[in-house]
């Protein structure tokens, strides 16, 4: 096991970074990125990740993927493309590989920012399904790619649903949807 | 490095720590790789990737019980496998601070 492209220079000059989830979760990253201007691709990606094996190998191998990428592409870059490049991980260890493509967007994004082009950041709004338990579809996916196949999986994962109900219809739409999105 | 558990109130065959800065599973399988058999929790709780509520319970705090890694020992066990896992685990822990976001080298 030997994780390429971690960053351990103290004073590497990056023009992005981003940082997402957190100790307590269990998984934390940061990515940091140097652009290319003239060509706006990715001319470099580092990474420190704390967490799992699958969670080290999802940033290591994503590092790999998005050098050499123009931005607006490394900003597609998901979880499937990066599972797929470490030959499929196991279904409850997929939501490892999700913190590593939303760290490097956070970069992308804290790059526009820095350099002034506002009008591209894109913001990765979510919106709100369970109004009684105040979950999000965001939190939804997660707990999809956590492992919830079923309503009440859902349910006992998210606390959704277990108020009024009126969510319910929604839930399992999502559920349909985020399943067929990570796993079909 | 945490010693988790009762100073004195604890199985002399059992050690459970955790290091600053390395989680758990990233231990257990780099240990593997060298032929040392550890386990981050109970084997009745494999599947979860929840952190022990064991240690929870006893007041650890989430982040060092997400990287604690539990040793036991068998009969077959001798001071010579003592020997080799405080050869190993120095390199390994070193390993994987170095690409943490939890530590910082001081």
């Amino acid at each position: 096991m030997n994780p390429r492209n971690v960053l351990r220079d103290d004073h590497y000059q990056e023009d992005g970074r981003g940082l997402v989830g957190n100790i307590q979760c269990g998984d934390e990253m940061l990515v940091v990125i140097k652009v290319d201007k003239e060509k706006g691709t990715i001319a470099d990606c580092k990474w420190k990740t704390y967490g799992c094996a699958s969670a080290i190998a999802s940033t290591s191998v994503m590092s790999e993927i998005v050098t050499g990428m123009p931005l607006d592409e490394a900003f597609e870059v998901g979880p499937k493309q990066i599972a797929a490049a470490l030959g499929q991980l196991p279904d409850h260890k997929i939501h490892c590989s999700v913190l590593g493509d939303k760290a490097l967007r956070a970069a992308i994004n804290d790059y526009y920012t820095r350099t002034g082009q506002h009008e591209k950041v894109i913001k990765e709004e979510s919106r709100i399904i369970c109004k009684c338990m105040n979950v999000t579809d965001h939190e939804i996916e997660e707990a999809v790619l956590d492992g919830a196949r079923t309503l009440l999986e859902l349910q006992e994962k998210t606390k959704m649903s277990t108020v009024c109900g009126k969510c319910k219809d929604d839930a399992e739409t999502l559920l349909k949807v985020y399943m067929k999105k990570h796993f079909s | 490095m945490w010693f988790n558990g009762h100073p004195t109130d604890c199985l002399a065959s059992t050690l459970n720590v955790s290091f600053e800065g390395a989680e758990g599973e990233s231990m257990l399988l780099y240990l593997d790789l060298e032929g040392i058999a550890v386990s981050t929790g109970s084997a009745c709780a494999s599947g979860s990737l929840d952190p022990s509520h064991v240690l929870m319970a006893t007041g650890v705090p989430v982040e060092r019980a997400h990287g604690s890694i539990r040793m036991s020992f068998g009969r077959g066990n001798t001071m010579q496998d003592v020997e080799y896992v405080l050869d190993k685990l120095p390199g390994i822990i070193n390993k994987i601070r170095d690409m943490s976001t939890a530590y910082t080298r001081r």
